[in-house]
């Protein structure tokens, strides 16, 4: 094999230190963002990150892949700064209001089309949306072996050895190329950026697809593609009740301790 | 505030950001109270191409120009002024070898530097005072395949650590009987070499200044800056460059810290069973820390902006020193008023922020110098 050809699927998500400046559109039912900066999924810097140490050790490309909005360039850019060689864009309005079976077909084609990849990386969730599917989803829309909480990915002549977590401790698969992992924080470790990786990154092609330049499923892609419909959104009322505790400093404790029982923090023995 | 940063300066900054908020921010109060430089950072710094990156890319650089540079200072001064200046002073060696070094010197020297394996330092000033440049003792002694150097500085940033000093000297006179100033290399393992007194500053302390003492050190030829009579050139031309624009860029980081603490603190404090952010008196305060941060930024970057491209850089970058210098003082000062007798406490950082503002003001030129400079260019 000449190299290792990597794909790595990365998402925008918003800031965490803006998390009160989004709100919830009545109507659609979807977030609006437009108050809060975007960043780098942080489970997808993980993902690049490691992409980049696997392709310094055994060659090859890396390719960003992205369903997102067309101001998306700086997160991209920043993604990219570790050592990608190319972005893919996917970004239309028709991609809009699309679960994660409607982006992870969206992405698949993507990857298909300008594939074959060796390794597809995503990060295992993501900060905003977190339902764990998309990995999932892209794997079998590929028809490739996937696997999910990974924590280790090396590669040995001619197979993945990837190590993923589990409820009863970590499993150790051999895979064969194709795979696709969507990985924990426990894959690489943090870096920073270089500067000539940040100088790189504006100077790399970087493609932005459409709807109609994928040749994709109208019927799979965005909402008419999302068999999800979010049902009913509601803040739920908080209410603040203060009842003053009288009594020695004994009593109030005895008394406090049965409120927390009560409330069923803690438990009886 | 300036708005007019490329897509790889918007990146820079988001970066290095990431790194001052992880490796530098949570200890700088630390550093502060030990006034202590934090050498081990060097090779971090180094590693991410924050060390010499405007050195070309075919010489082991980045390549990036003097705005990328000023980002990153400002970035490192938000929260450790101190480490700023020790970080910009040891730029402005490697700036030099690269300007006017010889070509062995400079194979000997860049590698090493550009990897944070060595540190330099500038050596200038003399007792007579860093303005009265020609006015200098030391003297660089010409033999026939080496030099003897010898004298005294102070006010050297990065003494007691560097690895060498870039020295200016008088190495004899013209017929008119002034100075001939030239400038050389000295490896602080060089016989003769010696750190002298370690000065205590009231600010700045994350880097360390102090004296350097020179007794005849034997230094080959090929360690000169240039040609006889360089000094002048090799001094004034790298601190109008790189050193007036990074003295600006840390009273700008000082500023930033300034505007963002005082908010931080006026939304915290409860007074009058409210935060302190409701009353007028603080928004006041907010309100001119802010107009001042951002008049002193867009300055600054305006100004680093035209450096190469136009004859009014050095008029402009003295005229934002001058600015941003003292409303750097200011902003600490006032934000400290705001706090009552929190700002006195060590455990905000708005003293420290003060103390660093004031250390700011004769670092890479007085006020009162920058004034003259601003002033005889707007009077020519």
């Amino acid at each position: 094999m000449k190299g290792l050809n990597i794909a790595v699927c990365i998402k925008p998500v918003p800031d965490p230190a803006y998390y009160d400046k989004i709100s919830v559109d009545p109507k659609t039912k979807r977030l609006q963002r437009a108050g809060a900066p975007a960043m780098l999924n942080e489970l997808d810097r993980y993902a690049v990150i490691r992409a980049a140490e696997l392709k310094q050790q055994h060659g090859g490309s890396i390719t960003l892949f992205s369903m997102a909005p067309d101001d998306s360039r700086e997160t991209l850019l920043e993604a990219a700064a570790y050592g990608a060689d190319a972005i893919v864009l996917l970004s239309d309005r028709k991609f809009a209001g699309a679960d994660t079976l409607a982006t992870a077909y969206t992405l698949s084609e993507a990857i298909a089309a300008r594939g074959p990849y060796d390794l597809i990386l995503t990060g295992n969730e993501s900060s905003d949306g977190g339902t764990n599917q998309v990995s999932a989803q892209l794997g079998e829309w590929l028809q490739i072996p996937h696997v999910l909480h990974v924590r280790s990915i090396d590669y040995h002549q001619d197979h993945f050895v990837v190590s993923a977590a589990s409820d009863h401790g970590v499993n150790t698969y051999e895979v064969t190329p194709p795979m696709l992992c969507g990985v924990t924080r426990q894959v690489a470790q943090k870096q920073y950026q270089t500067l000539r990786g940040i100088k790189y990154s504006t100077r790399i092609p970087y493609e932005i697809l459409r709807a109609a330049d994928l040749g994709a499923d109208e019927d799979r892609i965005g909402d008419a593609g999302s068999p999800t419909k979010a049902g009913a959104i509601y803040e739920p009322p908080q209410q603040k009740e203060v009842r003053m505790l009288t009594g020695t400093a004994d009593e109030i404790v005895e008394q406090l301790l049965l409120e927390i029982r009560k409330a069923g923090v803690l438990q009886e023995h | 505030m300036f708005e007019f940063f490329s897509e790889e300066q918007k990146l820079v900054r988001k970066t290095i950001h990431a790194f001052v908020e992880d490796t530098i921010a949570p200890f700088a109060k630390q550093w502060d109270e030990q006034d202590t430089c934090p050498q081990e950072l060097w090779p971090k710094m180094a590693a991410l191409g924050m060390i010499g990156s405007f050195i070309p890319e075919s010489e082991g650089g980045v390549g990036f120009g003097l705005t990328e540079r000023t980002i990153m200072i400002e970035e490192i001064a938000r929260h450790s002024a101190g480490l700023a200046i020790a970080f910009m002073t040891n730029d402005i060696t490697i700036a030099i070898i690269q300007d006017f070094a010889s070509q062995e010197l400079k194979d000997l020297y860049l590698p090493a530097l550009l990897k944070g394996e060595k540190i330099g330092s500038f050596a200038v000033t003399e007792w007579t005072g860093g303005s009265d440049f020609s006015n200098q003792s030391s003297t660089i002694t010409a033999r026939d395949d080496h030099y003897l150097v010898s004298g005294q500085k102070c006010f050297v940033t990065n003494a007691r650590f560097a690895d060498f000093a870039i020295i200016t000297g008088v190495e004899g006179t013209e017929a008119n009987g002034r100075n001939i100033i030239s400038a050389v290399l000295v490896p602080a393992e060089d016989e003769g070499f010696t750190w002298g007194r370690v000065e205590h500053k009231i600010g700045m302390k994350s880097s360390t200044t102090g004296d350097l003492i020179m007794k005849e050190i034997r230094i080959p030829s090929w360690y000169a800056m240039g040609p006889a009579g360089s000094g002048a050139r090799v001094a004034l031309q790298t601190i109008g460059r790189y050193g007036r624009s990074a003295m600006t860029a840390i009273a700008v980081g000082i500023l930033r810290g300034c505007y963002e603490e005082s908010i931080s603190f006026a939304k915290q404090r409860i007074i009058y069973g409210k935060p302190l952010s409701r009353l007028y008196t603080a928004q006041s305060i907010i309100a001119q820390n802010r107009a001042e941060y951002e008049a002193s930024h867009a300055m600054l970057y305006n100004a680093v902006s035209l450096q190469g491209h136009d004859r009014k850089y050095l008029p402009r970058i003295s005229s934002a020193k001058l600015f941003c210098a003292e409303a750097a003082v200011r902003a600490a000062k006032r934000s400290m008023d705001m706090m009552g007798s929190y700002g006195l406490l060590d455990e905000y950082p708005i003293g420290r922020y003060l103390r660093d503002a004031l250390a700011v003001i004769p670092s890479g030129g007085t006020s009162h110098i920058m004034s003259i400079v601003a002033a005889r260019d707007a009077l020519s």
